[in-house]
């Protein structure tokens, strides 16, 4: 909540550091997320000012993991797609996470849930409404 | 019917995409496709085989020349831009 970060790839750390911090991955697995929007552009901008950053499932991944980090404000992810909230997802491999991921593609499909993801000031409404998917 | 929703790596955002792809196709009644989830590379190679490649944006010029039905999304999220989308080209 609140992290600090002038572009995507400070944005996709503040997300990342957590999934580290966690023990869940690598470090080497956050640098392979900023490479993705790197080469292929913003299209981890799943909805307005939400992103869902990830790189390929494997090595650099301990446990299949979901993190959230809400920027202090929201910085250009490319081609103009402001981002506030940065979700990081990581998977051990290709199918495991499918269950969790739609999941949260069905919460953040619901206008309201959104609102709140971008609007909170505090994290509590957030961990409410997102419980299901951040878990531990 | 063959559809393959396309994002960079063929298991984040395509998974979302495919998931959507699958609820606006039930929306819409309609029956008898198979949705795929692939990354930009395999989505190159299998686009003479599907009849449809949904993508985003940003990945669609990537996929330039495909003899399948290019339809691109903005938001993959977004079930009624995917439905909209779908209804254009399948309705």
């Amino acid at each position: 909540m609140g992290a600090a970060a002038n572009n995507f790839a400070e944005a996709i750390t503040a997300a990342g550091e957590l999934l580290v911090e966690a023990g869940h991955a690598k470090p080497e697995y956050i640098r392979a997320m900023i490479q993705v929007v790197e080469e292929l552009g913003p299209y981890i901008v799943i909805a307005d000012g939400i992103a869902l950053a990830h790189a390929a499932p494997g090595d650099n991944v301990m446990k299949n993991s979901i993190a959230l980090a809400v920027l202090e404000k929201s910085v250009d992810f490319g081609s103009g797609k402001m981002v506030k909230a940065v979700f990081a997802m990581a998977a051990t491999d290709h199918d495991s996470h499918i269950e969790s991921l739609g999941d949260l593609a069905a919460l953040l499909a619901d206008a309201q849930i959104r609102t709140v993801l971008l609007t909170a000031v505090e994290s509590q409404p957030i961990e409410l409404v997102l419980a299901s998917v951040l878990g531990e | 019917m063959r559809i393959v929703a396309v994002c960079g790596l063929g298991y984040g955002t395509s998974v979302i995409l495919k998931n959507n792809i699958e609820k606006a196709l039930r929306s819409l009644h309609f029956e008898g496709a198979t949705v795929e989830a692939v990354g930009v590379a395999e989505a190159r190679s299998l686009g003479t085989l599907a009849n449809m490649v949904v993508t985003t944006e940003e990945l669609a010029p990537l996929l330039e020349g495909l003899t399948a039905k290019i339809i691109s999304i903005r938001h993959v999220i977004d079930i009624d831009e995917i439905t909209k989308a779908l209804a254009k080209v399948l309705l």
